[in-house]
């Protein structure tokens, strides 16, 4: 499932592999920076993806610590960007199958909220 | 034609800057260490003043533009080099002009840069930059600091470049002298020819979206285009700006912020 590989790649900080678990015309929406002083990220394709995350992971703007996913949908973890950790959900809202459950699933709306 | 002074245009943005606005038909002066039409070392107060003597001589009816773009990187120079050339260096000509450009009711562009916006900046460096600038002072307070953190000092002078043209600008433009500040990415330059492979890799995490899979570094030429324009009098409405030229990595990496 699509959720198995966007943890993988957030744990690997690959940008390039956690870009390709979205669909070309993604929203992504992060909520938890604003718990570190930032604004909340609104991203707005999958090229932004890439390169917003290419930056983030290089930078330790977002580093993810003891990722668990609870359902297809849903991770459970706690984010660290630079030196506030956050525990959040990240919620993959839409994918291209409807159900996010398929093998060549990708995401269409991921949400990541303060959990 | 106009009459546009330019520091640092021996090579880089400087270079590509001037090659574009004597095609355009106007008169450039390079102010630069090595091959410009003025030599001086802008690092120094007697080079300053050297120049400033040289421009108050040989333009006594005043200038059209005044482009502040000299600079040096961090990494590998000493930190006091940086601070004196990219702030003082900057700043002391800007101000040093500032009675020829009023005589023709010219312009003054300052090179910034978007680094400002990604955090890297230390405040209270461009805090006493830009609020108590005593050059022998503040170069005796980082003489002894390891060049390798240059970047930070770096930033801090490019920060408190683009917070100077906020605060001068609107006295300047009451007087008739647009005053401001281009903010360009990460430019194919003699500086970024020169970078260590880990300062690569991290210009590589700064993406430049126009540039998406390509060669991650901008070309000289779409930094010098936009600031020819802003020197010029098709720019006469804007004035107190710090204008990113850096093919949308700002607003990327910091979208929400919209002023």
């Amino acid at each position: 499932m699509v959720i198995n590989d966007l943890v993988d790649a957030m744990v690997n900080k690959d940008h390039k592999a956690f870009a390709a678990c979205f669909d070309e015309r993604c929203r992504l929406f992060d909520y938890c920076p604003s718990l570190a002083g930032r604004h909340s990220t609104f991203l707005f394709g999958r090229n932004a993806v890439e390169m917003y995350y290419h930056n983030r992971f290089m930078f330790g703007g977002f580093t993810v610590l003891d990722p668990r996913i609870t359902d297809e949908r849903t991770i459970n973890f706690y984010v660290k960007y630079n030196d506030t950790v956050v525990h959040a959900l990240a919620q993959l809202e839409n994918c291209t199958d409807g159900s996010c459950t398929l093998d060549h699933s990708l995401i269409k709306e991921l949400v990541i909220r303060p959990a | 034609m106009g009459i546009y002074v330019i520091t640092g245009a021996s090579s880089g943005i400087g270079a590509k800057t001037a090659e574009v606005l004597r095609e355009r038909g106007h008169e450039v002066v390079n102010i630069d260490l090595k091959n410009g039409d003025i030599e001086a070392n802008l690092a120094t107060k007697e080079g300053r003043q050297h120049a400033l003597d040289e421009l108050h001589r040989l333009y006594p009816d005043g200038i059209d533009a005044m482009i502040c773009n000299a600079g040096v990187s961090g990494g590998k120079v000493p930190i006091s080099l940086i601070i004196s050339l990219n702030y003082f260096g900057a700043t002391e000509m800007a101000q040093g002009v500032f009675d020829l450009l009023e005589k023709k009711g010219g312009s003054c562009v300052i090179t910034s840069s978007n680094s400002i916006a990604q955090g890297a900046a230390r405040m209270d460096v461009a805090g006493m930059l830009n609020n108590h600038p005593d050059e022998d002072r503040i170069l005796d307070l980082v003489k002894d600091i390891d060049p390798a953190i240059g970047h930070v000092y770096y930033a801090s002078t490019k920060y408190a470049l683009a917070r100077w043209v906020r605060r001068m600008s609107p006295d300047w433009g009451s007087k008739g002298v647009r005053l401001n500040a281009i903010a360009p990415g990460n430019v194919r330059t003699a500086m970024t020819a020169n970078m260590l492979p880990e300062q690569r890799i991290a210009m590589e995490a700064i993406p430049v979206p126009t540039h998406f899979n390509e060669e991650p570094l901008m070309e000289p030429i779409e930094i010098a285009n936009a600031m020819a324009f802003i020197a010029s009098p098709e720019a006469a409405g804007i004035n107190g700006v710090v204008l990113f030229v850096d093919g949308g990595t700002d607003a990327l990496l910091n979208s929400e912020k919209v002023y």
